[in-house]
């Protein structure tokens, strides 16, 4: 890669480029409508899916609907009374005497509406989710990825921030069946606290947060909130102020979740992609661009380790389709141009209609001097991680013996179950010649 | 530990720390000592109605007034149970879920003047009136946090409380609290900035009637002034057990007319802070020689050893509340004392670096006991690394994340290679095509990641009418390459094609109620939209918005107003109606909306 940098295994591919992509796509999600003048706006994910095809991105993916997650499957994490009242509650019999004693409760109301298919959406984003963990875990997919999926304030019983269900905990909880530990990132403006929270004693589950801190929702996510008992320093917070640029972000990232990888070693990935980091969200404050955003995932990529990809926050709905279809882009390593091609919503991102977005001209509220700080606080954190007896590093071959390994094991994985090897195997040449 | 006595010692700062500490909390302790002690005296009975008021109101708010507890309560045989005592023997044995994970009901039972076989009745009565209560005591302290910061409230069921028995209770139960604390610390703990925000200190002492009651209004205002002395340690970022010795000490001369009173308790105390390794404190003392006491050392005992046992049993779940706030001085945890008087004599040096030592101390022994204590592990850096403090380090904490089943996931066995998924999910694939379906006859395709060409051979480039004829054009390769998943994708859904589902009539209506709706504040246009159009159903409505009307009033947009596209609000050309959420979500501090650099529209 050509900013790879953090390679810590050799690539599965033998030209150290490619990927098995799984993409999860549920083709109603973008009807879907919280209310009016809500900004989360599922039809972002159409938009972006949009994108994605009319840059042939599509051909290097296998793409599935999903599965819509049952109430029992959302049970996993969340709680029964919880669930029960997700899959009963429509705006209709909102008011009535056994829901509405639970809008309160469950924070149902304001921030998180009822909205009319509130559950089918649910189930979408977490079956995806689901659907994608699976596809690791039958190492029938390198990357998969889930964009209605990374909301990640949804807590056992109770929403938050627009999010009812947690489909990443379910995600992660699914691999969790056939990988020892798991790592965690959320590169959205807003902390991660949910599936923090859900993880939190646990040290087969890392998490780390890179967002807002500071009067900002939802408040969590201090650079002193590591984990506690089992999982203590197996949460890493990285508090940020207004204004963060890619470069700014960048020298935290990359160190950090270098030494995650050298140190935790994390059998599969989960990286939260939440749009509103980037510059000039409706919610957010950062001031990334799509290249600096993507670049979290271009990182990860180097790793090949397998990496689910979700979706999360993002309320201006143009940068939102142009981020995640670039970082689709990413993930099946093709550098899109930036003029968008002509497609359907091609009127919603006038008036420049380019792929990338520019920076705004606002200040970085975070000094090098704090950058540094930060850094070097969560670097000592993690370097403690080398020294807990609890976690079972010793179940993992030591880095030296790793390429004989991986390289006999993507034999294996070169066959796929699903896959149809002939569309997928075609790629190299797939740019220039038709296909027969 | 003993290092760190004699340390103190000799600078006089224990002696005098301790004696303050007790007083801060004076009057609760008075009477407490006195309820403990003989029971019916006068203030404690004022003392007992008062819990008994309040549980009672308390009852009723939190039930909603739909159910009734009779109070006083009375179990089978006919006996009141003393709710006031109850709860202090429960809090003392380190609360509900502890006394029943040592199924130590009956003891309860018997401290309280019962048959040890009622415990399980009295187990249900605290469960029944009291439990919440506890509850509400933890989760007051975090809403006062919360309002500092303008954060959720995690449990709005409290939110029916009214402000005055809030504070009531707040002044009654927070004031026992303290009296716990200093018993846990006559050790030294600390107290976190967390447990006490600024607010929270303040609105308990501007109760009049509660400094009254305790006969001195002095007192009372001493009490404020110790707060006030504290609130200045937190905004110091409360930088730890030493540091706040040395700012309680500057108020010693006024404190020392109180020490008679408490002269016996006093020199408990001291003897325990000069020599707390001996071993006769660890244990209760022989019978016969209680009645040279006054009775606290036992209540202090009992709550030390309250809080050794619960430190022993999982400790990340059934923090107690004085345990979450608090942060223990290592010493009490400590078994060999030895290696630290290296570190105390260090202390001598400046309050600043023997903070740092001290949290040390605390660090090694969290990590070893699991006790949550990270908070000083960073303060530890914040101290030792820099001077400079960042400016994320300003802000507290305003959220402790809960620690229970009630909150963090199951954990799945790891079942490695036998790894067997319900197939379902991996889902419908769409994408690459089933082999048959795959078409034969193909046209020349794009390279992959392809944009658009700039230049085009129309009258017009860049019109609307240059866009859509080119936005069409696309679309037919595109179906034509996806096949059947076009439509899989409900890619004929998409765009201005879904224009083509709906009559010119039914357009222009739409239109209207939209545009007219954008006039007035009160009217939501979907509602609007739903009643005009019963038939078409929530999917078609939003998708006619997103994909035709939304569309359409983009491409005009950026071909008039292009300085001005760029607001955030794909529907802030609608005037007020997109305030629905964000205006009134933006008034409440739990609110994703609420984001101080963005003016909301």
């Amino acid at each position: 890669m050509d900013s790879g940098g953090g390679a810590s295994l050799p690539s599965s591919c033998p030209d150290a480029r490619k990927r098995r992509v799984s993409y999860f796509y549920e083709p109603s999600i973008g009807d879907y409508y919280y209310g009016q003048g809500h900004p989360m706006k599922p039809h972002r994910i159409r938009m972006a899916h949009n994108l994605i095809v009319h840059y042939s991105l599509y051909r290097r993916m296998e793409i599935s609907r999903p599965f819509p997650a049952g109430p029992d499957d959302i049970r996993r994490f969340h709680s029964p009374e919880y669930v029960d009242f997700l899959s009963s509650v429509t705006p209709d019999t909102l008011h009535d005497h056994t829901h509405a004693r639970h809008l309160k409760r469950f924070n149902v109301g304001e921030d998180c509406p009822v909205f009319d298919g509130l559950f089918p959406f649910c189930q979408a984003s977490a079956g995806g989710s689901i659907g994608a963990a699976v596809k690791l875990n039958r190492q029938d997919a390198d990357i998969a990825i889930n964009w209605a999926g990374g909301l990640h304030h949804a807590k056992k019983s109770e929403a938050s921030g627009f999010c009812y269900v947690n489909d990443i905990v379910l995600g992660i909880l699914e691999l969790l069946k056939v990988h020892r530990r798991v790592l965690y990132i959320d590169i959205d403006v807003h902390h991660g606290d949910g599936v923090e929270e859900a993880f939190y004693v646990t040290d087969r589950v890392m998490t780390v947060s890179f967002h807002k801190f500071g009067d900002f929702f939802p408040g969590t996510g201090h650079i002193k909130d590591v984990g506690a008992a089992a999982g203590k320093n197996y949460a890493l917070n990285v508090p940020l102020n207004d204004g963060i640029d890619d470069d700014s972000f960048r020298s935290l990232f990359r160190p950090i979740i270098q030494k995650v990888m050298e140190v935790y070693q994390p059998d599969a990935v989960v990286l939260q992609c939440g749009a509103d980091s980037l510059a000039g969200d409706r919610l957010g404050c950062f001031n990334l661009s799509v290249k600096g955003h993507a670049d979290c995932l271009r990182f990860l990529r180097s790793f090949n380790v397998p990496l689910m990809v979700l979706g999360g926050g993002g309320y201006t709905m143009r940068n939102v389709a142009r981020c995640w279809c670039y970082e689709t882009a990413v993930a099946v390593d093709v550098e899109p141009d930036n003029k968008l091609p002509y497609n359907e919503y091609y009127e919603y991102f006038g008036p420049d209609y380019t792929l990338h977005l520019e920076p705004k001209p606002m200040e970085n509220l975070n000094s090098p001097r704090d950058l540094e700080k930060i850094r070097n606080f969560l670097l000592d954190q993690v370097s403690k991680l080398q020294h807990v007896p609890s976690v079972p590093f010793q179940t993992t071959p030591p880095n030296t013996e790793v390429p004989e390994e991986r390289e006999q094991d993507m034999e294996e994985r070169a066959k796929p179950r699903i896959w149809n090897g002939e569309v997928y195997e075609s790629d190299d040449d797939e740019d220039v010649k038709p296909r027969q | 530990m003993t290092g760190w006595c004699k340390k103190v010692g000799g600078s006089r700062v224990g002696i005098f720390n301790t004696p303050k500490k007790v007083q801060k909390t004076e009057p609760c302790l008075k009477n407490f000592a006195n309820i403990e002690e003989n029971g019916e005296k006068n203030s404690d009975k004022k003392l007992k109605c008062l819990f008994t008021d309040f549980l009672e109101v308390f009852l009723k708010e939190v039930s909603g007034g739909s159910s009734f507890r009779p109070l006083p309560p009375l179990i089978f045989d006919g006996q009141e149970v003393d709710l006031f005592k109850l709860f202090f023997v429960v809090r003392e044995r380190g609360g509900y879920e502890s006394v029943s994970r040592n199924g130590s009901w009956g003891l309860v039972s018997e401290e309280c003047g019962f048959k040890l076989r009622i415990g399980v009745a009295l187990k249900l009565v605290y469960n029944r009136y009291l439990n919440k209560l506890d509850r509400w005591l933890r989760e007051s302290v975090l809403d006062k946090q919360e309002e500092n910061t303008g954060v959720k409230e995690r449990d709005l069921s409290f939110c029916g409380l009214s402000m005055d028995l809030k504070s009531d209770l707040k002044v009654f139960l927070l004031g026992i609290m303290d009296k716990k604390k200093e018993d846990g610390k006559f050790m030294n703990v600390e107290i976190k900035t967390d447990s006490f925000g600024f607010e929270g200190s303040e609105s308990v002492f501007k109760d009049r009637g509660f400094v009254e009651s305790n006969g001195s209004v002095k007192k009372g205002e001493e009490v404020v002034n110790e707060k006030v002395e504290e609130k200045r340690i937190l905004k110091n970022e409360n930088r730890g057990v030493i540091e706040n010795f040395d700012e309680k000490k500057s108020g010693i001369d006024g404190r020392k007319r109180k020490h008679e009173c408490y002269s016996s308790m006093l020199n408990w105390i001291g003897k325990v802070a000069n020599d707390p390794c001996n071993p006769e404190i660890g244990s209760l003392p022989e019978r016969h020689n209680w009645k040279y006491y006054d009775g606290e050392w036992k209540q202090i005992l009992l709550v030390r050893e309250a809080m050794l046992l619960k430190r022993n049993i999982d400790p990340s779940s059934q923090q107690s509340i004085w345990q979450k706030k608090q942060k223990m001085h290592p010493s009490l945890y400590d078994d060999e004392c030895v290696s630290e008087l290296l570190r105390c004599s260090q202390r001598l040096v400046s309050a600043k670096d023997s903070s740092s030592k001290a949290r040390e101390l605390i660090d090694s022994e969290s990590s070893s006991s699991g006790l949550q204590s990270d908070e000083d592990n960073a303060d530890k850096k914040s101290d030792s690394k820099a001077d400079y403090v960042g400016f994320w380090f300003n802000y507290h904490r305003s959220k402790e994340i809960p620690v229970s089943s009630l909150f963090q996931a199951e954990i799945p066995e790891f079942c490695g290679e036998v790894y067997n998924s319900d197939s379902k999910w991996v889902g419908t694939q769409i994408w690459p095509l089933e082999k048959g379906q795959v078409l034969k006859n193909l046209i020349e395709r794009d390279r992959i990641g392809k944009g658009r060409q700039e230049l085009c051979g129309c009258q017009f480039p860049g019109s609307v009418e240059c866009v859509r004829f080119h936005v069409s054009e696309k679309r037919m390769r595109v179906k034509l390459e996806l096949g059947s998943a076009f439509y899989r994708w409900k890619f004929d859904r998409v765009g201005d094609e879904v224009a083509l589902y709906w009559t010119r009539e039914e357009e222009n209506k739409f239109q209207d109620i939209v545009k007219f709706n954008i006039s007035s504040s009160e009217k939501y246009f979907w509602d609007e939209l739903f009643k005009f159009f019963p038939r078409k159903g929530r999917e078609s409505l939003v998708s006619y918005y997103y994909n035709v009307f939304l569309l359409r009033l983009r491409g005009y947009q950026n071909r008039t107003c292009t300085s001005n596209i760029d607001s955030d609000n794909e529907e802030s050309e609608f005037g007020p109606l997109r305030d629905r959420f964000g205006q009134k979500a933006a008034n409440s501090p739990a609110s994703i909306f609420c984001s101080p650099k963005k003016p909301q529209r």
